[in-house]
């Protein structure tokens, strides 16, 4: 008997997962594979290395499928674990967190579009050109000129929807810190759009 | 200054050169006439009033302080109109909340942090309920409050960006191929052993069980074709058998552990052991600590493998 797996709740679908069941990590993926997806991409601002941290993220998550702990929400775990391996790529590569209109020491028109985050790169196809093309906008370019902390707060909080105590789980912060972070990310796109 | 008239003889004291010198304002005593000529004459007294006078001019030109905003109407909300009052305790304690209600909520301007969290929705209803409070009276607020709100919906309506066509294949199809490369040599051994995992498993399985079977019946069924034996016979007989076998072996063993002084080395041990109890304890502890001491070795170094990745049916 086939089982109906989009009509299962999260933690369910991870027991079944457990146990071995394929479609309920198929389902886990289709349900996942978007924010996650958007959230890293969003932080590291590169399509190609974005989905090669999702991918990592959920073959983790996948294998440590049977330490997850019910008490908490599946969406919180897989998000830390997808936000840890993003911080932890973005430390080694040292990606500086530039503007989307070039680095801030770039003065030249040459020297901005040589050190824009949205200039195509030779592997990448028009295709992907097209869609790094949507974070050129303004409040993407002003969420991208955010330090890691601050853009993940937000990403978190205004896009994927998490309330501050899911944010302070999967940062592994506390929660005053998280308002702290909110507060002035804000305060810093509010100015930086207010400039632009 | 001194103010000791007595000190200056019939000069003028401090308090009448302050007099003349408010006279200038308009206050006039009853000296001042007397006083005045006595100024225009005597050096010693003009420079004392000169003295005073810069004084005054200092005095005069300090700065007036103005009250903070609203000042006005917190000193008007805190009179108790008459007839407003039943009586004049009750009166006064509810002047107080109003005055410190006033002040907490309606008179302070929000943070902006508030405003963000108001905005955001993450604030508590206490302290929603006092922000309201406060933005339906001030104008100044509601702004900043509005701008927050705009950012805010402006955040929301980013949209989700989604993978590349076929990600959830290629996701699920690493994660298998990383699974088998991953699969430890004893969990294949003990699931090659316990289940034949494809027919031809099950062929070669089938095979092997059956051949001691029909081995067995071949030789039954050779035996059977001679006439002279019985089954009591052919018992009795391996019987026999086995009993020399096993009396042959008893045999052997004790003539090579005679042989080899074994024997009489384990015997010599152990009386001397008898004899030296505390030898005995020594080398019995020294045996225990030896075996904890090996067991905990092995448990560090033996490696558990975990299955770290999974094969998945569905």
């Amino acid at each position: 008997m086939s089982l109906n797996y989009q009509s299962v709740e999260d933690a369910e679908l991870v027991t079944l997962a457990a146990q071995g069941r394929e479609g309920a990590y198929r389902e886990l993926l289709s349900r996942y594979q978007r924010p996650v997806f958007s959230l890293i991409y969003r932080m590291v601002r590169n399509r190609t290395v974005a989905e090669d941290l999702a991918q990592e993220a959920f073959i983790r998550t996948f294998n440590a499928i049977d330490t997850y702990n019910p008490k908490y929400k599946f969406s919180s775990w897989i998000f830390k674990i997808a936000n840890n391996l993003t911080i932890d790529h973005l430390r080694k590569r040292r990606v500086p967190t530039v503007s989307m209109h070039g680095a801030p020491d770039a003065v030249t028109p040459e020297a901005q579009a040589r050190t824009s985050l949205v200039v195509r790169s030779p592997g990448e196809s028009p295709e992907e050109y097209v869609e790094n093309r949507e974070l050129a906008g303004q409040i993407e370019a002003a969420i991208g000129e955010l330090r890691e902390e601050y853009r993940v707060v937000v990403l978190l909080r205004h896009i994927e929807g998490h309330t501050y105590d899911e944010i302070a789980r999967i940062m592994e912060i506390p929660l005053g810190t998280v308002k702290t972070y909110l507060h002035r990310a804000r305060a810093e796109l509010k100015l930086r759009l207010a400039e632009a | 200054m001194n103010s000791d008239r007595s000190s200056y003889g019939g000069h003028l004291d401090d308090d009448a050169i302050q007099g003349l010198l408010d006279a200038a304002e308009g206050h006039v005593g009853a000296e001042t006439e007397s006083a005045r000529r006595h100024l225009a004459d005597c050096p010693g007294c003009r420079a004392r009033a000169d003295a005073w006078q810069e004084v005054f001019g200092e005095l005069g030109r300090l700065r007036r302080f103005a009250p903070p905003g609203r000042f006005a109407e917190r000193v008007l909300s805190g009179i108790d109109l008459p007839g407003e009052a039943a009586s004049p305790s009750r009166a006064w304690s509810w002047g107080r909340l109003r005055r410190w209600l006033s002040r907490t909520a309606a008179d302070a301007h929000l943070s902006g942090r508030r405003l963000q969290e108001l905005a955001d929705g993450a604030l508590s209803r206490k302290r929603a309920t006092l922000a309201k409070a406060h933005l339906a009276t001030c104008v100044d607020c509601e702004d900043r409050l509005a701008g927050w709100r705009r950012l805010i919906a402006t955040l929301e309506t980013l949209p989700s960006l989604a993978p590349a066509a076929g990600f959830a294949e290629r996701v699920m199809a690493r994660w298998q191929e990383m699974a088998e490369e991953t699969v430890s040599p004893g969990q294949a051994a003990r699931r090659w052993r316990l289940w034949p995992r494809s027919p031809r498993g099950w062929v070669l399985a089938g095979t092997l069980t059956s051949m001691p079977a029909a081995a067995f019946g071949a030789v039954a069924a050779f035996l059977s074709t001679v006439p002279q034996l019985t089954t009591a016979g052919l018992v009795t007989y391996l019987w026999w058998q086995a009993r020399d076998a096993l009396s042959a072996f008893g045999s052997t063993l004790l003539a090579a552990v005679v042989q080899s002084g074994a024997a009489f080395r384990a015997y010599s041990l152990a009386d001397y052991l008898i004899a030296s109890p505390a030898v005995a304890v020594a080398a019995a502890a020294g045996f225990t600590t030896l075996m904890l001491g090996s067991i905990w070795i092995l448990h560090r170094n033996i490696d558990f493998p975990r299955f770290a990745l999974r094969h998945v049916h569905s």
